[in-house]
């Protein structure tokens, strides 16, 4: 009796999890605004904060992801995931980062970036990350990250104390464009964060929609600045 | 289930003031003034993360100061079917856009030619 039970259990793990991967495979393209809970800095996070100058300290200016909540919200640039041989992969347009995650746990860890461009570069700033199907949700956990900006508008900072949670659910009624990509990403960092910082964003599936290769160009503006100084 | 969870979503959406645009660097480092300069076209660049046109500009007395005139990204733009081969290095044109917080620097509306035609590479900005 208890093996049929555990059978049919591991039947319902195995098709629920088959599912999860079916419906949030797929491209996305962020959709509509945001959420972001209150931000209660510590001094630390207070400090770094204060130091930030946007016109000079956002890492997009070099072509650099500054964190994973500000490449998932990137309006107008495509993000594809896909799941096999134990991996989940997710390609985003923005910086061309390909982000490889290993469905498993903990263990699977390697201490190494999960996202690269596709010139090899590495990003700690993206963390380390490792994932699980739970019911009809993917749920990826990243650590290990490198100093970075959570936002680069306001310089919210992330450390290498930050673990971050991205909980992935497809929401809407039948299959298609009717569907809504929901990411609820939780930052826990005690050095930065009197409480968990909660991100959502919300994303319209667009599997007509190709990823372009982005080429970034560094967008320093020394050159510029010269110019005027001549 | 389904639906309430989306009404939940949807009144999430509302109850916060601020939306993509303030965690998208645009809105950052541009602020909601409006400015108009009239210029030469001295370069285009249609690339990522920002297409941009530095144009040229000369007051009353002579004096030269350069403007970078930034719009979106080149991957955003192509894939609204946009292209900047309208714009002729050497062109003389009003360029009117939202002012940067860096000096002489402006998101693109839209410019103006001699000819009073005009160009506007996102209208949904507008």
């Amino acid at each position: 009796m208890l093996v049929k039970i555990f059978s049919t259990l591991g039947l319902l793990a195995i098709s629920s999890s088959a599912l999860a991967q079916s419906t949030i495979s797929g491209t996305w393209m962020l959709e509509g605004p945001g959420t972001e809970s209150e931000i209660a800095l510590t001094a630390e996070g207070q400090r770094i904060q204060s130091e930030y100058d946007l016109l000079s300290d956002d890492p997009s200016l070099y072509c650099t992801p500054a964190s994973s909540s500000r490449i998932w919200a990137n309006p107008n640039a495509p993000i594809k995931i896909e799941q096999s041989d134990g991996l989940v992969r997710i390609s985003y347009e923005l910086f061309d980062l390909r982000r490889e995650i290993p469905v498993g746990d903990e263990s699977d860890l390697t201490g190494q970036p999960s996202t690269k461009n596709l010139n090899g570069d590495s990003f700690p700033e993206m963390g380390s990350s490792f994932a699980r199907f739970e019911g009809d949700s993917l749920i990826i956990e990243s650590r290990n990250h490198a100093y970075g900006y959570i936002r680069t508008s306001r310089g919210i900072p992330q450390s290498p104390n930050t673990i971050a949670i991205e909980v992935l659910e497809v929401e809407g009624e039948g299959e298609g464009e009717g569907e809504t990509l929901h990411i609820t990403h939780t930052y826990i960092d005690e050095s930065m964060f009197e409480k968990p910082l909660v991100l959502e964003y919300f994303f319209r599936r667009a599997d007509g929609t190709e990823l372009n290769n982005y080429n970034c160009t560094d967008a320093n503006y020394d050159w510029f600045d010269d110019l005027n100084a001549n | 289930m389904e639906k309430g969870l989306l009404l939940i979503a949807l009144l999430s959406f509302l109850s916060f003031p601020f939306g993509l645009s303030a965690h998208h660097s645009t809105n950052a480092n541009f602020t909601q003034e409006i400015i108009s300069v009239n210029g030469v076209i001295e370069r285009v660049r249609f690339q990522n993360p920002h297409a941009s046109v530095l144009i040229k500009n000369t007051d009353e007395q002579g004096k030269e100061t350069f403007w970078l005139i930034e719009s979106g990204a080149r991957t955003t733009l192509e894939r609204q079917g946009v292209s900047l081969d309208i714009l002729k290095v050497g062109a003389k044109v009003k360029a009117t856009g939202r002012k940067g917080r860096r000096e002489f620097t402006m998101y693109l509306r839209e410019i103006e030619f001699e000819d009073g035609t005009v160009f506007i590479p996102q209208p949904d900005l507008n």
